[in-house]
């Protein structure tokens, strides 16, 4: 049991009559990339809701580490070790992307009331070692040109990048992508993949990852989950998923 | 053109700030003391923009009562001299103390709400503040309002001469913009920004939003209840009319013109709008108009205010558009000039 970083039992949630998310189970292992596939309105932005406690689930439980999180409050999960990235983008725009990044680190960075209100000597430590993180993570992103402009006024695919440099700067062990190639073009969203694989196998984390391109999703994932109408309906390694009727059936339709 | 863009690069803020700092200490003894008291005046209300500024721009919440928690600082401090003879600088930090209790309470509520709603919630406060103040009769002396505030007093010096107060003020405004902008360039202050840019967002990262949102509250508050003390100590009467919504809204345009989101711009804003209707006083009647005619003109031509940032803003103003206009009205022709070239 112990092993599984994330565990989901049983996860129903409800919004009125509507069954967004029904009876899902599922788990990520240590350095495991779990995919997360199914046709639009499946409920897996749901799910992924539910697991970082922007919901709390009608039913079921989610367990972080053995530690039962279920109806944990979104702030508090990154104390955990959480980070999630969103469909639509959720980056600061009226900050510059350095500070973005910082903001990154707001639990990090500990600074006492009076280092803030005089910006004394240990304030100028922290923050000097926390621009330097900040500078790390933005040249692993490929951003670091752009550190001193507004976030809102960059380019789509690297607010993209911007948003995944500030989950990865927390150090999370399970880290939540909703979609990260969403409006990109081909060659970007096969890079970001890469990058984010390359990030996984050097920080050893878990991923969970949305993503509507099978042909990356299958390249990248150990496991996939296929979920339609809120139901699971089938979960295996990727070979599995690819010659499972059932799948091709809930995306290409009945012929 | 590019040169005078150079005097004011970074490289030369040094020069600039001292240079200011000179003409700040020199200027009390070249002055009138009409004048002195319009800086005075305008550093009083420096304090009460840095506040909004705070809560509005940095924090996005619009509060359109800071004139109310102006007027519960200055109550506060003038019922304490008054009535107990408390020293000024107890009555001073009770009353900051006093004014960011009601931003507490008051942003209670507010975090259940968006901007709009939020900026009702204030408004109410606002008259419901003016309501008991001017019904209070037995501690606020209601619409008569307070006579004879002691000036303020500190360590047994008495500052009552003009140049005194001014720069007792100014000393004030240094310190408390030095701070609050030590605190917008912190851990905190990058928080309050992100919660106001995107709240999940923030929270994804372990920000507690809700408690950022009050803390910008109680900051802000806070400084306009030091204001208040200042401003009843300084003028030695007090009643409703000065604290009425009015005020409020001064405050916040204060805020727009210098720009939402950055501290300077409260000063600039600060200034601004105390010094126009002095220099248009010849205009009588028409000044409150000419106020409107600027902000209106303000709102086109640079909806960001005189320093805000850019992304703030979002959408630009005319000037801008016309130069994006101008843009694409060049790549067309080209585009039709390449195309052109293509058919010979």
């Amino acid at each position: 049991m112990s092993e599984h970083v994330m565990e989901a039992q049983n996860i129903k949630m409800y919004f009125g009559g509507v069954h967004a998310v029904d009876d899902i189970s599922v788990y990520v292992d240590k350095n495991e990339i779990l995919g997360i596939i199914g046709p639009n309105g499946s409920g897996k932005t749901t799910l992924v809701n539910v697991l970082t406690g922007i919901y709390t689930p009608t039913e079921g439980k989610c367990l972080f580490n053995g530690q039962d999180i279920t109806g944990k409050k979104l702030q508090n999960m990154t104390g955990l070790g959480i980070a999630r990235t969103f469909q639509n983008l959720r980056i600061f725009k009226a900050l510059t992307v350095m500070d973005n990044i910082l903001v990154g680190q707001h639990l990090t960075i500990s600074n006492s009331p009076w280092d803030i209100l005089f910006h004394g000597k240990h304030y100028r430590e922290t923050e000097r070692k926390a621009r330097e993180r900040a500078m790390e993570a933005l040249e692993l992103v490929g951003l670091e040109k752009n550190a001193d402009d507004f976030a809102g006024a960059i380019p789509y695919g690297a607010q993209k990048r911007l948003e995944l440099a500030r989950a990865l700067v927390m150090d999370p062990r399970l880290l939540m992508l909703d979609e990260p190639t969403a409006g990109l073009n081909g060659v970007e969203s096969e890079e970001l993949m890469m990058l984010v694989k390359e990030i996984q196998q050097r920080n050893q984390i878990s991923i969970i990852l949305i993503e509507h391109n099978m042909k990356l999703m299958m390249k990248l994932s150990d496991r996939v989950l296929v979920m339609d109408a809120g139901r699971e309906i089938a979960l295996g390694v990727p070979a599995e998923i690819q010659s499972n009727p059932v799948v091709i059936k809930a995306y290409l339709g009945e012929g | 053109m590019e040169q005078i863009k150079k005097l004011f690069s970074a490289k030369y803020k040094r020069f600039w700030l001292a240079l200011m700092f000179v003409c700040l200490i020199a200027a009390p003894f070249v002055t009138s003391n009409l004048q002195k008291r319009v800086m005075t005046t305008i550093f009083i209300y420096c304090l009460l923009s840095m506040g909004n500024m705070l809560i509005s721009g940095h924090a996005g919440m619009l509060n359109m009562g800071q004139a109310a928690f102006y007027g519960v600082g200055a109550y506060i401090a003038a019922i304490m001299q008054l009535n107990y003879g408390v020293p000024f600088i107890l009555c001073f930090i009770v009353a900051g103390l006093g004014a960011g209790l009601c931003g507490f309470l008051v942003s209670i509520p507010c975090l259940r709400l968006d901007t709009d709603f939020l900026s009702l919630i204030t408004t109410a406060f606002s008259y419901i503040f003016l309501a008991i103040v001017r019904n209070w009769m037995s501690v606020t002396r209601g619409p008569m309002g307070l006579t004879a505030i002691p000036p303020i007093e500190l360590f047994g010096y008495k500052f009552s001469g003009a140049t005194s107060i001014y720069f007792l003020l100014l000393g004030i405004v240094v310190v408390c913009y030095i701070l609050m902008n030590n605190i917008v360039n912190s851990r905190i202050g990058r928080a309050i920004q992100a919660t106001r840019d995107d709240s999940i967002g923030a929270q994804s990262v372990g920000v507690k939003a809700d408690l950022y949102k009050v803390l910008a509250f109680v900051i802000g508050t806070t400084l306009a209840g030091f204001a208040g003390a200042l401003y009843a100590s300084y003028i030695g009467y007090i009643s409703p009319n000065n604290f009425v919504y009015d005020t409020s809204l001064t405050i916040m345009q204060m805020c727009i013109i210098g720009g939402l989101g950055s501290m300077p711009g409260s000063i600039i804003g600060a200034a601004f709008f105390v010094v126009m209707p002095e220099l248009i006083r010849p205009l009588a009647v028409y000044r409150v108009g000419v106020g409107g005619i600027i902000m209106i003109a303000f709102m086109l031509f640079r909806p960001q205010g005189i320093l805000g940032s850019r992304a703030f803003a979002c959408s630009t103003g005319i000037q801008e558009k016309l130069k994006q206009k101008h843009m694409e009205w060049k790549m067309r022709k080209q585009r039709a000039e390449r195309a052109g070239e293509g058919v010979r």
